[in-house]
């Protein structure tokens, strides 16, 4: 089949369904590059999501050493505020949680990386462990810092001694424990909190008070003493009391000191692990997690090679594209010139058609009135047939009931010829008995004639031997001469029987001839009675049909009546009809028109609706003959 | 109409099926003329399978009657249907020769 022979519909929807294709070939090729792409991206955003979290992981475990680390060397830091445990630190959940799981998923190589990571991260979060079992809060200065307060003390002992030793009341010294030094720092902030955690240190610190607050008022009484001159007294008061105190505080502040060396020897232990273990931990897990970092890097896709894959995507996409647009043109352009050319021929062919059915619309508008004259003298027609019929039917209905009248005699005919059958048979018994018993009777006769015979030989020999008997015999002969004249006479007799029985016979026979005859002819009439009283029968049923079919042929008459006056109003209206029609032809010229500019466009449209004059003319003509 | 006939020496039985109408009772005089009616003294007639007689089936029923008779025959006629046994007792004929109701 060629595509010039396709329908519009099949070849415009052939025409959709191939730029359908090339789009659903597009969009399939746009979906399986997006889908490509999206994987990557998902596949790289997951790498770089590992690599983030290795990277981060990296990051805590700087910031988590950092903080160990200044739980070391801050003194603002006092408590190791780190996660000790290595399953809950942010890294210790990510590996031994799902996230571990799924990157092996991802990338199986770092299997053996993440199982050897767990055994230095172990050890980095104990020496954690171990630090914060060995650390001691503790102002690394204290020790120094009392250490300076001894000899301070030690200073204002000897200032005093001096003083003594000159004689002078001239002291330059802190009379007031709270004042001093050591007094200020007691009574500090810092150290009143250390004491409520520190009981040891608390105690220390509470011996320490007494000695020193007697050390500071001793130095009161001296100076007094020395002012009142009482060089003495305040000598052997410096030696009883001040030394004592001072030996008492000094004391003190040694132990003191002690508290802070062991304090800080378990700050050095913690230094030591921290330098020993953490570090080095911390160094492997650094190492394998960098380690693991550039293991998932090479076996995660790149941020590039996914931008090249998603430049193929797009260049397959866009060449198909290119394609479909192409493709879809060309289908698009040869349906639409196909179109063109089979509707130019339509257009043709409908103008054409408009002015054929403006012509027949005027010799339907002829016919139809025509047809309407024809139908109302039909109509009369059929009414005077209509009676005619109605009065052939009466006449049928008579002959029906007619003929049913003759089959009742034709039933009698029938039932007497059966009883005259009968007698005729009955009739023709008996005869034919007579004929034969005629025949019997004849035999007899002649019986008795052969008897009369003999009887009259033996009379004629009776007479003989009478005679030869002379008068005896005499009476003998007259015997003998009358059973003589009696044989004759029987003899006689029985000729004469014969004779009537002969003629009887004859007269038998004649009848029985005449009863043949007139069997035969009542046979024959019996035999054309009865075929007529067949015929009789169907005649009487083809009445009672053709009646039926008559009343029908009645029924059906008027409803001709009734139509034929149906099809007259028609006809009119046919007319009417007709004339509608010619202006439709019309208006269908119209349409022509406007699918010819639909096809060729305004101008073309213009061109052929202005036709030569002389073309013009004929083509009106053609086109409105009636107008 | 079919007619089916069984003669022996002195008697005959002649079987009709079908319609008796205008054509069946010329089939059927044929059949009648065709027997050897010298020697017979009984006929019967099996009426079983009619279905319907005319006038004319009747009037050759009537002419074999008596030619049956005439001979010192005689004729029945047997399994007559109850329509065709009423119709022929309409006629009498009953009184002619023997009609057995089926």
């Amino acid at each position: 089949m060629k595509i010039h022979d396709l329908a519009i519909g099949t070849r415009i929807s052939a025409s959709f369904m191939i730029i359908l294709c090339l789009l659903l070939a597009v969009s399939m090729a746009g979906v399986l590059g997006f889908k490509k792409i999206v994987g990557n991206a998902s596949e790289v955003i997951e790498g770089n999501k590992l690599d983030g979290i290795l990277a981060q992981k990296e990051v805590d475990h700087l910031v988590w050493v950092n903080k160990v680390n200044a739980l070391l060397t801050d003194e603002k830091v006092t408590t190791l505020n780190v996660q000790t445990d290595d399953h809950k630190c942010g890294f210790g959940q990510w590996l031994f949680g799902e996230g571990r799981k799924e990157a092996e998923i991802m990338v199986p190589e770092l299997k053996t990386l993440l199982l050897s990571i767990e055994k230095p991260h172990y050890l980095l979060h104990e020496s954690a462990k171990a630090i914060g079992d060995r650390y001691q809060p503790v102002d690394t200065r204290l020790g120094e810092f009392l250490i300076q307060k001894k000899i301070d003390h030690l200073l204002w002992t000897h200032k005093i001694k001096d003083s003594l030793l000159n004689k002078s009341d001239n002291l330059d010294i802190e009379l007031d424990p709270t004042q001093c030094g050591l007094g200020k720092w007691m009574d500090s902030e810092k150290i009143l909190s250390l004491k409520k955690n520190d009981k040891a240190f608390s105690l220390i610190l509470d011996e320490m008070v007494p000695p020193h607050k007697a050390l500071h008022e001793s130095a009161r009484t001296i100076i007094s003493l020395l002012k009142e001159k009482k060089f003495e007294q305040a000598h052997a008061y410096y030696l009883e009391n001040t030394m004592n105190h001072a030996r008492i505080t000094l004391e003190k502040i040694d132990r003191a000191v002690l508290w802070h060396s062991e304090k800080m020897k378990g700050i050095e232990a913690a230094h030591t692990i921290y330098s020993e273990n953490t570090m080095p931990a911390l160094a492997d897990v650094q190492s394998l997690l960098q380690e693991i970092r550039k293991i998932a890097r090479e076996n995660i896709m790149s941020d590039q090679i996914m931008l090249s894959s998603a430049q193929r995507s797009k260049n397959t996409v866009a060449y198909l594209s290119v394609f479909a647009v192409l493709a879809g043109i060309l289908a698009a352009f040869l349906t639409v010139r196909g179109l063109n050319r089979q509707l130019k021929t339509l257009a043709g062919s409908i103008d054409d058609s408009a002015a054929q059915v403006a012509q027949a619309a005027h010799e339907i508008s002829s016919s139809s009135q025509s047809l309407a004259e024809n139908a109302s003298e039909q109509a009369a027609t059929v009414e005077e047939t209509s009676a005619s019929i109605h009065e052939i039917t009466a006449s049928s209905r008579q002959t029906s009931e007619m003929t049913r009248g003759t089959q009742e005699l034709m039933n009698q005919n029938i039932e007497k010829s059966g009883q005259s059958l009968k007698a005729i048979v009955d009739i023709t018994t008996k005869i034919n008995q007579i004929v034969a018993d005629s025949d019997k009777m004849g035999e007899i006769i002649k019986t008795i004639d052969q008897i009369a015979f003999q009887t009259n030989l033996l009379a004629l020999n009776a007479a003989v031997e009478a005679a030869r008997a002379g008068d005896a015999g005499a009476g003998f002969a007259v015997v003998a001469d009358e059973v003589r004249n009696l044989a004759i006479r029987s003899t006689k007799a029985a000729r004469t029987t014969q004779q009537l029985l002969d003629e009887t016979i004859s007269r038998i026979g004649q009848v029985s001839t005449s009863i043949n005859t007139m069997n035969q002819n009542f046979e024959g009439i019996v035999e054309s009675a009865t075929i007529i009283g067949e015929k009789t029968e169907g005649i009487t049923a083809a009445s009672v049909e053709i009646a039926k079919g008559l009343e029908q042929i009645a029924t059906a008459t008027t409803e001709m009546d009734k139509i034929t006056q149906v099809i007259a109003g028609n006809s009119e209206k046919s007319a009417a009809a007709s004339e509608e029609l010619s202006a439709q032809a019309e208006e269908m010229g119209s349409m022509v028109a406007e699918l010819t500019r639909m096809v060729y466009g305004k101008n073309h449209v213009q061109m052929k609706m202005d036709p030569p004059s002389d073309q013009k003319a004929l083509s009106t003509e053609i086109r409105n003959p009636y107008t | 109409m079919e007619l089916t006939v069984d003669q022996g020496q002195t008697s005959a039985r002649i079987t009709i099926k079908g319609e008796i109408d205008g054509p069946g009772a010329e089939k059927l005089k044929a059949g009648f003329h065709a027997l050897d009616k010298a020697l017979l003294k009984s006929i019967v007639l099996d009426f079983s399978g009619v279905t319907h007689i005319g006038s004319a089936g009747i009037g050759k029923l009537l002419l074999f009657y008596k030619d049956i008779a005439i001979g010192g025959g005689s004729m029945e006629i047997v399994q007559v249907p109850a329509p065709i046994y009423d119709l022929l007792l309409t006629l009498k004929l009953n009184s002619v020769f023997k009609i057995q109701k089926a």
